[in-house]
């Protein structure tokens, strides 16, 4: 199912966090896991991820570390930190009240019917 | 084959950059984009895509370069800390508007033209913050070596060919330019021991020892000036740095006794100056020797009352008003509440700059805000509480405010620092090799 392009953005933040919380990643990494997590629901235009992470990283939420793996790649690592973790509980909090919500809105709505 | 030189991958990089005004940012967004484009180019090779499909698959998966750019130019606008530039803005213009009402009124006779040399030293202060906030600050880092070499040599020039008794205030002329220089030292060396302290291993018992070696002459040229003034505000400078940068704590009793006793031995062996430490603890024992600024400036204090006595301050009754005592005068004329209102200023001011230090994630940058902020601090608070006896009367202005054309360029010049360290704090890192990565 196409999945409404506003939805998507809305949650993207808690979902990056929510996969840097497990383990510091890279952009393509992240992409990778939430896609697999996801069953490949939220699936957008990969570039659009790094304004995201990028803002992230202005506000403290993120911290940045660059290593070089063989080959030469370079490559820019993504950590969750304290203020992000915060950040993220107050965000999972805010969801579970509002899916409650709307599952009893539209739990409602299907009884009426 | 390398896919750093494809012409698609080129053109896709350039369009993303092109939306991103600020050129700094430019070379790390390269960077990470070519990898993810690289790792996705890479799994449909796996696939048994060809090379050319997979990097138009992958562009593809990228998206529109333009609106990618410009999502990136939103989140890498440039920052203003206009709170700082505003603090400073007007602590800079109220100095300006005192020495023109100091000038005109003939309070303060010179022969030189004070109002117009302080405008000029403001408008090469001003030109110094712009120029700097558009400068990338990291790249000073590399010539903190030759800075700290630089000062040192200067003040020896200084100490040979210089004029006047006073440390402080011993003036080199070259050609129409007359510089104070001992005076602008201490921001000198915070920025240079700022990126020497960033670098050096501290665990290293060889490189300590290094730094101490280079904490120590400067404190021997300024105790040969003699200037204790500046010599104290360094010695607070090397503290903070000490500090700052997670030193062990027999490092920094090391440190900061060593030269602290040299310090220390100076004032004691002279009786001018032993004069002066007994004034400290006691200005009014001898109100009309060398207690007599102090007491006199504590008196125009105590009879501002809370809106100040208007433009009457009496000629010749306090000298340096344009200087040291500048603070006594803007309360005599404005009142107690104008003293508060510039307190509050300089507190908000050092508050703001605090703040930055701790915002910064760079070493290098955490240090040199940090020490800056110190002498600021020192500055701030020495010259307030000398108005009122609290503090020994020596050669240290009130920032921005006090007329010191080289005073107002270098402190300009720390806030211009200070403004492009904010301005870059948020873009965390540049690709490795650039400086130093930091896996976890």
């Amino acid at each position: 199912m196409k999945i409404n392009k506003e939805l998507v953005k809305g949650s993207i933040v808690i979902l990056i966090l929510n996969m840097l919380e497990r383990e510091p990643m890279y952009g393509y990494k992240l992409i990778k896991e939430i896609e697999k997590h996801s069953g490949g629901v939220f699936s957008f235009k990969e570039g659009t991820l790094y304004p995201i992470l990028h803002s992230l990283e202005a506000e403290g939420m993120v911290e940045a570390f660059w290593t070089e793996e063989t080959g030469s790649r370079k490559r820019k690592y993504y950590r969750l930190v304290a203020k992000g973790q915060a950040y993220l509980r107050e965000k999972q909090a805010e969801w579970v009240t509002f899916r409650s919500a709307v599952d009893k809105v539209l739990g409602e709505g299907f009884l009426c019917v | 084959m390398c896919l750093e030189h494809n012409q698609r991958i080129k053109e896709y990089l350039t369009t993303v950059c092109s939306q991103v005004k600020w050129r700094e940012v430019h070379e790390p967004i390269r960077q990470e984009l070519l990898t993810h484009i690289s790792d996705i180019v890479e799994e449909a090779r796996q696939n048994g895509v060809s090379q050319a499909e997979a990097i138009e698959k992958a562009l593809v998966q990228m998206g529109d370069p333009v609106i990618v750019g410009i999502q990136l130019h939103k989140t890498h606008k440039p920052r203003v800390e206009w709170g700082l530039a505003a603090l400073a803005g007007s602590l800079v213009i109220l100095g300006l508007l005192t020495i023109y009402v100091l000038e005109s009124s003939g309070l303060v006779r010179s022969n030189a033209p004070l109002f117009i040399k302080s405008f000029l030293s403001l408008l090469l202060g001003l030109m110094c913050i712009v120029g700097l906030y558009f400068f990338d600050y990291r790249k000073i880092k590399s010539f903190s070596g030759v800075i700290y070499i630089g000062t040192v040599c200067f003040m020896v020039l200084t100490l040979l060919f210089g004029q006047g008794h006073n440390g402080q205030f011993i003036v080199l002329t070259i050609g129409f330019l007359r510089l104070s220089f001992f005076g602008v030292t201490p921001f000198l060396f915070a920025i240079a021991l700022s990126g020497i302290f960033s670098q050096c291993d501290q665990q290293q018992p060889r490189e300590l020892w290094r730094a101490l070696f280079l904490l120590v002459i400067p404190v021997m040229l300024y105790l040969l000036a003699p200037s204790v003034s500046t010599a104290i505000i360094y010695l607070i400078v090397v503290f903070t740095l000490l500090l700052a940068s997670g030193a062990k704590r027999t490092y920094i009793i090391w440190g900061i006794t060593g030269p602290l006793a040299l310090v220390l031995g100076t004032i004691i062996q002279n009786p001018y100056r032993m004069q002066r430490l007994i004034t400290l603890f006691n200005p009014f024992g001898d109100p009309l020797g060398s207690g007599y600024q102090q007491v006199k400036s504590l008196e125009m204090i105590r009879s501002a009352g809370l809106w100040g006595q208007g433009f009457t301050f009496p000629a010749r009754t306090l000298p340096e008003i344009h200087t040291e005592m500048v603070f006594t005068y803007l309360v005599y004329t404005f009142g107690w509440l104008a003293g508060l209102a510039i307190i509050a200023a300089a507190v908000a001011l050092v508050i703001r700059m605090i703040r930055l230090a701790r915002q910064v994630k760079d070493t290098y940058a955490r240090l040199l805000v940090t020490s800056v902020t110190s002498i600021f601090l020192v500055q701030f608070f020495w010259n307030i509480f000398m108005t009122i006896g609290l503090m020994p009367f020596m050669g240290i202005g009130l920032p921005f405010i006090s007329y010191s054309g080289s005073q107002l360029l270098i402190q300009m010049i720390a806030i211009g620092l200070m403004l492009s360290i904010y301005r870059r704090k948020d873009i965390g890192g540049v690709p490795a090799g650039t400086l130093p990565s930091r896996p976890k």
